[in-house]
C-alpha cells in the first residue's frame, strides 16, 4: 500500500501575530506579506466603504493603503501596531478622497435603503437603521471617526488616539460627545 | 456598551453582512494588492538605479562647470568698455610701473638678487672689512 507523502503542516495563519509576520516581511518573506494583507485586508475594506460608500473606491483605497504601508514599513517603529498603523493611512487617503469629490456631500447624501422590507418590523428596523446612520453622519469629522472607529472597528481609545493623530484623553472627550449628541438627536426624531 | 453603542454595533454588523462582497472577491483583492505591491517595487528600483547612473554624470558635470567658471577670465568692467578711459587708466598704471622701476625703491634683498657673481664677492669682501 502506497502511503502518501507526509507533507510538513503549515503553520495557521492566525497562530502568528502582526509582529512576527512583520519582522519576516521586513526580512524579505513574501509569504508574510500575503498572510499581513488577507488578515487586514476585510477591516480595512469596511472601514473605508463606510467613507467613500462605492464598492470599487473602496477596494481601490483599500489596495492603495496596503502597498503605501508596505513600502514605508521602515517608519513603523512598533511592529506590533500594524493594524493601527495601516487605519492612519486609511484615514487620510478617505478624507482626501472624500475632500478631492467635490460633488460628494456627506450630511445631505441619505444612507442606501435597505431592500425591500417584508413586514412592519423589519421596515421599522430599515428606518431606525436608517436614522441611526443619518446621525453618526451629521457628526463632526473628528467625533464621527471616532465613535466609527471605536463601535464599528472595535479599536480602543489608545487605537483610535494613534490613528487620528491625537491624546487618548482628547478621544474620550470626543466619544463622550458624540454620544451624547446621538441621544439628544435621536430622541428628537419622531 | 451602553444600548446606542449596542445599536450601533448591532446596525454595522447588519450593515457589514449585507454588504460583505464575499470571499472571491477578497481573493481577488490580495492578488491586486500583491501585483501593485511589485510593481511600485520595481518602480522604486528602476527610479534608485536611475539615480545611480545620474548622480555621477551631474556631479562631474557640475565639478566641469565650476572649473570653466574659476577658469574664465574676470569680466571686463562696463566703464573700462570706453577707449578714453582705458588709455587714461594705462597711462596712470604706467606712471605707478615707473614709480615701481626706481631703483631707490628697491628693497637691499632684491639690489643683491640683481648683482652678478664677481659683484657679491666684493661686496661679501667689503662686508667682512667691515
Amino acid at each position: 500500500m502506497s502511503r502518501k507523502p507526509v507533507e510538513e503542516p503549515e503553520p495557521p495563519e492566525e497562530v502568528e501575530d502582526d509582529a512576527a509576520l512583520v519582522a519576516r516581511f521586513r526580512a524579505g518573506d513574501r509569504l508574510a506579506f500575503d498572510r499581513l494583507v488577507r488578515r487586514h485586508q476585510r477591516p480595512l475594506y469596511f472601514f473605508l466603504l463606510r467613507q467613500v460608500r462605492d464598492h470599487d473606491e473602496a477596494a481601490e483605497l483599500t489596495q492603495r493603503t496596503l502597498v503605501r504601508a508596505f513600502q514605508k514599513i521602515h517608519a513603523l517603529r512598533d511592529d506590533g501596531s500594524l493594524r493601527t498603523w495601516l487605519f492612519r493611512i486609511a484615514v487620510r487617503f478617505s478624507l482626501n478622497h472624500v475632500r478631492d469629490r467635490s460633488r460628494y456631500s456627506r450630511e445631505d447624501e441619505a444612507p442606501e435603503p435597505i431592500a425591500e422590507p417584508v413586514s412592519h418590523e423589519r421596515l421599522q428596523e430599515a428606518e431606525d437603521s436608517i436614522r441611526l446612520r443619518m446621525a453618526v453622519a451629521k457628526l463632526p469629522e473628528k467625533q464621527r471617526l471616532t465613535v466609527e472607529l471605536r463601535v464599528y472597528d472595535g479599536l480602543a481609545f489608545s487605537e483610535v488616539a494613534e490613528i487620528l493623530e491625537s491624546t487618548e484623553n482628547t478621544v474620550k472627550v470626543n466619544y463622550h460627545h458624540a454620544v451624547t449628541r446621538l441621544k439628544e438627536w435621536l430622541k428628537e426624531l419622531p | 456598551m451602553s444600548s446606542l453603542e449596542k445599536r450601533l454595533a448591532d446596525d454595522d454588523a447588519e450593515r457589514r453582512a449585507a454588504e460583505d462582497p464575499g470571499d472571491l472577491f477578497f481573493e481577488r483583492l490580495a492578488g491586486k494588492v500583491e501585483r501593485a505591491y511589485a510593481d511600485a517595487e520595481a518602480a522604486r528600483l528602476r527610479a534608485r538605479r536611475r539615480w545611480r547612473t545620474a548622480l555621477p554624470i551631474g556631479l562631474a558635470a557640475a565639478a566641469a562647470l565650476s572649473l570653466m567658471l574659476a577658469a574664465r577670465p574676470p569680466k571686463v568692467p562696463h566703464k573700462l568698455a570706453d577707449p578714453v578711459v582705458r588709455e587714461q587708466i594705462a597711462h596712470e598704471l604706467d606712471g605707478e610701473q615707473d614709480v615701481g622701476d626706481d631703483e631707490s625703491e628697491l628693497s637691499p634683498d632684491s639690489v643683491v638678487d640683481r648683482l652678478s657673481e664677481p659683484e657679491l664677492r666684493v661686496l661679501a669682501a667689503r662686508l667682512k672689512d667691515g
